[in-house]
């Protein structure tokens, strides 16, 4: 029965696309019309449609294209990438086209820095889907191309960690192991920190998982080195935050305050450590002042972007950059 | 609460009022304490309770209550809706209706505001007098949730002299962005003036009330601490009536005065109060922090 399934799935995946327009459109993105089909990527109802019809052209994507092999699979897969970035929210496809790219991208002999960028928008883009298993996922396939890229160890923590988020795991109940998975985290972050490249952003993320394991002082130890290493004013902010966390857990409130005042120096204005400064004052020596905070940030017709809300995602933070990276890279 | 004709007696001491009216709900202060209390049976309000109906203990010390009242003052209602991706869709609709509809219970010298709950806060309108229609038309849903952060907020805005604070949220219940942990919240609605009560639609409503997911926990232990509660409610049924319940428990319930007998110690002040003359369903907040 093996091998009519085979034949089966063989057959469906050498058909012609259900609608036309996916097959007309990636033609015009290998073409000379990249731009007008990015711009017109938002107007993508679903991207199962996508993900359903280039499953059908996989095997005649550089035929499709009358193109080398390698370079109508480069195209092929950025041109899915290109509709991930428009449409990640719609994370369980986005996922499954992210890996159709993938496919793509393993299928080149020799990878050079055009895939390595691709794998590191990936990450990117997965990031948005808050899937950790497509991270992990992800994090196989790039290894099998650049098994030296630093960055694998930070993902790995990354994944670990967004399986111990609130952000992933949703309704109502909280992972069984938990305990054990943020144990995995820290281990992960913690190899992560040997690597020069990553050492800032991996003591940061193990300082915040420390403070999920209730365990301050391991918080307070690693992202009080953290900071030197860190050039993203983004991951300075988020470090000085988690620091007045770590701080305040351990009693040392005008520690904690100073840090918090620190952060919204480095972002002024931002949610998160608007709230923890507020919430530190209310408890201990200034009612008045934290109201003044709680009322300035309430009243605003928006807040500004706060790196908190896209510190559980990992790498998405990053995804403009990376998309415009991979862009650059496939001129 | 559904169809419940609740009996409003006023019990006024004379002078209390004139006292209360000089500070909000529950503030712990040198003047003493304010605490309220909901005594109902049968799910109605119990009206006609004197002092001596009442038995309060702070930190296991007997107290003196000093006064009894129910409260005549003004309302500041603060609701504080989930705008999140989650409500989307036919439940934000019935949100905007069920806004709509509490603000028409509310007396013109009552005021109500609006905080959304998204990955940001944000105060959707600001108070505006009972009985006026709040501009609603444009909530939108979308994004994550930070319901700690949002329930915190709304505690740490001070409320004005002579007027009650009630603040009345609506969520799924799931807190998916909030940068403070739950122990922080709990902690904060010690410290809080306002009567904190929650609204959380589950399959069975009340039936449900079983649940014990952490983040239900957490909201039992935060409304609790305020004297308030948290109401299941089936994902079908109004969320204009738990409003309403809410509202309707907070006008009739007691507001009892006490002097606790010696200093008052820094920390967790641990407060019992019951009534013994009767099988009384009696809320009252769990407790209050004196700063250290």
């Amino acid at each position: 029965m093996r091998w009519v399934a085979a034949a089966l799935l063989s057959f469906v995946a050498t058909q012609a696309p259900e609608r036309p327009w996916v097959a007309e459109w990636l033609k015009e993105f290998a073409g000379d019309s990249r731009g007008a089909v990015i711009a017109r990527m938002n107007k993508i109802d679903s991207l199962k449609v996508l993900e359903v019809d280039l499953d059908r052209m996989s095997e005649n994507i550089p035929a499709t294209l009358a193109l080398p092999a390698d370079q109508a699979r480069r195209l092929a897969a950025a041109f899915a990438t290109e509709a991930v970035f428009a449409k990640f929210e719609q994370s369980q496809s986005a996922a499954k086209l992210i890996e159709w790219a993938c496919r793509q991208i393993r299928r080149i002999q020799q990878p050079g820095p055009y895939e390595e960028q691709w794998h590191l928008a990936a990450f990117a883009l997965l990031g948005g889907t808050a899937d950790p298993n497509a991270i992990d996922a992800h994090i196989a396939h790039m290894r099998l191309q650049f098994p030296n890229e630093p960055r694998l160890l930070l993902q790995r923590g990354i994944a670990e960690e967004l399986r111990a988020s609130r952000f992933a795991f949703g309704k109502g109940t909280v992972p069984f192991d938990l305990p054990r998975r943020l144990e995995e985290a820290a281990k992960r972050f913690t190899e992560a920190a040997a690597v020069e490249s990553t050492r800032g952003e991996a003591l940061l993320r193990l300082g915040h998982v420390e403070l999920s394991r209730d365990r301050p002082d391991a918080a307070l130890a690693a992202l009080n080195t953290a900071e030197p290493a860190l050039g993203d004013r983004d991951l300075v902010y988020l470090a000085r935050l988690f620091r007045g966390m770590a701080l305040e857990r351990l009693g040392r409130v005008d520690e904690a305050r100073a840090a918090f005042e620190s952060a919204l120096k480095a972002r002024p204005d931002t949610q998160s450590a608007s709230i923890a400064l507020a919430a530190v004052l209310f408890r201990t020596t200034d009612r008045d002042r934290a109201n003044t905070i709680v009322n300035d940030l309430l009243s605003r017709e928006r807040q500004v972007n706060d790196p908190w809300w896209v510190y559980p995602p990992g790498d998405f933070r990053l995804v403009e950059a990376r998309m415009t990276s991979l862009r650059r890279a496939l001129k | 609460m559904k169809g419940a004709a609740w009996t409003v007696v006023l019990l006024v001491v004379a002078g209390a009022i004139a006292l209360e009216a000089q500070r909000p709900v529950f503030r712990a202060e040198a003047a003493g304490i304010s605490i309220t209390v909901s005594v109902r049976s049968g799910g109605k309000a119990v009206a006609g309770l004197t002092a001596k109906d009442f038995t309060i203990t702070d930190n296991g010390a007997t107290q003196k209550v000093s006064s009894v009242s129910v409260e005549s003052l003004p309302i500041d209602l603060t609701l504080l809706l989930d705008l999140s991706g989650s409500v989307n869709g036919l439940r934000l609709e019935r949100l905007k209706y069920s806004v709509v509809e509490t603000a028409k219970l509310l007396r013109p010298v009552d005021r109500v505001r609006l905080i959304g709950m998204q990955h940001e806060l944000r105060q959707v309108f600001g108070y505006q007098a009972g009985g006026t229609r709040p501009p609603v038309e444009q909530l939108t849903a979308f994004g994550g949730t930070s319901l700690y952060d949002g329930l915190a907020a709304a505690m740490m805005r001070a409320g004005e002299p002579e007027r009650r604070q009630l603040i009345v949220a609506a969520t799924d219940g799931d807190d998916t962005l909030s940068i403070l942990p739950e122990t922080s919240v709990k902690e904060i609605a010690g410290y809080a003036d306002a009567v904190v009560h929650v609204i959380i639609p589950v399959l069975g409503g009340r039936s449900a009330k079983t649940i014990s997911t952490p983040a239900a926990t957490t909201l039992t232990d935060v409304t609790q601490r305020t004297g308030g509660q948290l109401f299941w409610i089936d994902p079908g049924a109004p969320v204009s009536d738990a409003f309403a319940q809410a509202l309707e428990e907070f006008r009739t319930s007691y507001v009892l005065r006490y002097m606790p007998d010696g200093a008052l110690t820094p920390g967790w002040h641990e407060v019992n109060v019951a009534v013994p003359s009767g099988q009384y369903d009696v809320r009252a907040r769990k407790g209050y922090s004196i700063r250290k």
